[in-house]
């Protein structure tokens, strides 16, 4: 039996694994390269302010409502027992499972991505203000009441000011799981946006845009994180000798 | 209605009721009664001092004072009316300082005052500051200060919004002996000023003996008023003189009956366990 020599179909293997080993494979200059000409092309500027428009919306509404639940939780002994235990367990789940049901819900959408954002960040939201309303110590309750506070008196001058810092807390972080939440979305649905970028460089099969819009979104997370939150919280927590 | 008939008022007697009154006060906390019939008068513009071991619910009479509680039984009185709830004419100072730790030396003295006109805020909250010797220390936060500058701010955050009563739950108890001496010669100093009317919880003898005009003395389990002296030495008082030995001897002989009782019940609660 003569042996089977494939000598030929292996250098074709050979030749297409490195032309997909070199697409695959970003290097620094590579990835400089593309940034340099995604932004002068306006298409990263475009993408980051798609992205931010929809972040800023989206955790917005996810502020708001997650304030209001965490209120009604804080406020309310039946409403804590009810969506208590509810929030903790929704708050603990990845955005990501969320995607599901906001295709179900409502199809390939901006509003689907929107959704995500929202339940992603909603829930730590919720923890945050519920959790520092309720731990207002008993004692700085009692001073306010000794000085003949009124009760709006009470929640501005005593409560707000003491739950400041886990607010804070649960901001930042419902703003981190919104973010996560939106580049997940965004990488089902988008018609702009840094998700869509990177969904894009996967399918030009180019890892330096890859790698290149991830550079892009660690960098806008990082700066909001250390800029906007980061800069509020020291200063709330120094004041209170915290930090 | 304005024209309504009253009896006049009776000068005499109403300058000789009493400021703050318990009459029969009981306060029960689940099985335990803290409070059994409780009567007790404190007078305009005196110093009077509750001592007691712990449990004989001393906190949990100035607490009915304060208008934290109420009582189960009988009343608490100010001025003759019953108590409704806590206000800044009985101004409540606490073991902790529980200052805000969010503002300033200053704001936090400002605290129970109107922040407007500002000028006026601000002028007061000055006066309140050498009032304390704190004036170094206005634009600090609390978590800055030593326990004892602590405590001196929320005395200074009482006194801004001039209340009739002062009353104060063991306020030096969490305090070094150096600084409670100072603050000791401090809020006597103010007493003797402002002519407050003052109700003091504490569990040392000293302090009572050296700051009171009277001394209830407590006992516990029920909590009740087991006997009432009068100080009549002068201020500031010799903690050498005879007088003074004697009395705190005196005091301290009732309360070891107290606490032998309460050892007692321990031990006897510890072996039925």
């Amino acid at each position: 039996m003569a042996p089977v020599r494939p000598r030929i179909p292996l250098l074709v293997l050979f030749a297409f694994l490195a032309a997909a080993a070199e697409a695959a494979s970003p290097s620094p200059a590579g990835i400089a390269r593309n940034l340099a000409h995604g932004f002068a092309s306006g298409v990263y500027l475009k993408a980051l302010g798609a992205s931010a428009l929809r972040i800023a919306a989206g955790f917005a509404l996810a502020a708001l409502l997650g304030g209001a639940l965490g209120i009604l939780q804080a406020a309310f002994a039946p409403v804590r027992r009810l969506c208590g235990p509810l929030t903790t367990g929704v708050q603990a789940l990845p955005a990501v499972c969320w995607l599901p049901v906001a295709l179900l819900w409502f199809g390939r959408s901006e509003a689907a991505v929107l959704f995500c954002v929202v339940v992603g960040s909603l829930f730590a939201v919720a923890l945050g203000v519920r959790d520092g309303l309720a731990q207002v110590p008993p004692l700085l309750r009692r001073v306010g009441q000794t000085f003949g506070l009124t009760r709006w008196q009470q929640i501005t001058h005593i409560t707000i000011p003491a739950a400041l810092p886990a607010i804070l807390a649960g901001l930042k972080q419902g703003w981190s799981f919104g973010w996560r939440a939106l580049m997940a979305g965004e990488l089902i649905y988008a018609s702009a946006g840094l998700g869509r970028s990177l969904t894009a460089g996967r399918d030009a099969g180019d890892a330096n845009q890859v790698f290149a819009v991830m550079l892009l979104i660690l960098t806008l997370g990082v700066a909001v994180d250390r800029l906007a939150f980061g800069v509020v919280e020291k200063r709330v927590l120094a004041r209170r000798g915290l930090a | 209605m304005p024209f309504a008939l009253h009896d006049p008022p009776v000068r005499p007697a109403a300058l000789e009721a009493p400021k703050l009154s318990l009459r029969g006060a009981s306060k029960r906390f689940g099985g335990l009664v803290a409070l059994a019939d409780v009567s007790l008068d404190v007078r305009r513009g005196e110093f009077l001092s509750l001592v007691g071991p712990s449990g004989c619910g001393k906190s949990t009479l100035l607490h009915l004072l304060a208008g934290f509680e109420k009582p189960d039984d009988g009343a608490a009185l100010m001025d003759g009316r019953p108590i409704a709830g806590p206000g800044p004419d009985r101004l409540v100072i606490f073991q902790d300082p529980a200052l805000l730790p969010w503002l300033t030396v200053a704001d936090n003295i400002g605290f129970g005052l109107p922040k407007k006109p500002r000028e006026l805020y601000e002028e007061t909250v000055g006066l309140l500051l050498r009032l304390v010797h704190l004036e170094k220390f206005a634009h600090l936060r609390p978590h800055e200060l030593s326990g004892g500058m602590k405590q001196r701010v929320a005395l200074a955050r009482a006194l801004a919004v001039d209340p009739q009563v002062l009353l104060m739950d063991e306020p030096f108890a969490a305090l070094d002996p150096q600084t409670r001496e100072l603050l000791h010669l401090e809020l006597q100093r103010l007493w003797l000023g402002l002519h407050k009317t003052v109700v003091f919880v504490t569990h040392s003898v000293e302090e009572a003996v050296r700051l009171s005009d009277r001394i209830a003395i407590m006992a516990t389990q029920p909590g009740r008023i087991r006997r009432v002296l009068d100080v009549d030495l002068p201020h500031p008082r010799d903690f050498n003189s005879p007088e003074v030995a004697e009395l705190r001897a005196a005091i301290r002989e009732e309360m070891r009956d107290e606490l032998a009782k309460l050892a007692r019940r321990e031990g006897d609660e510890g072996w039925r366990r």
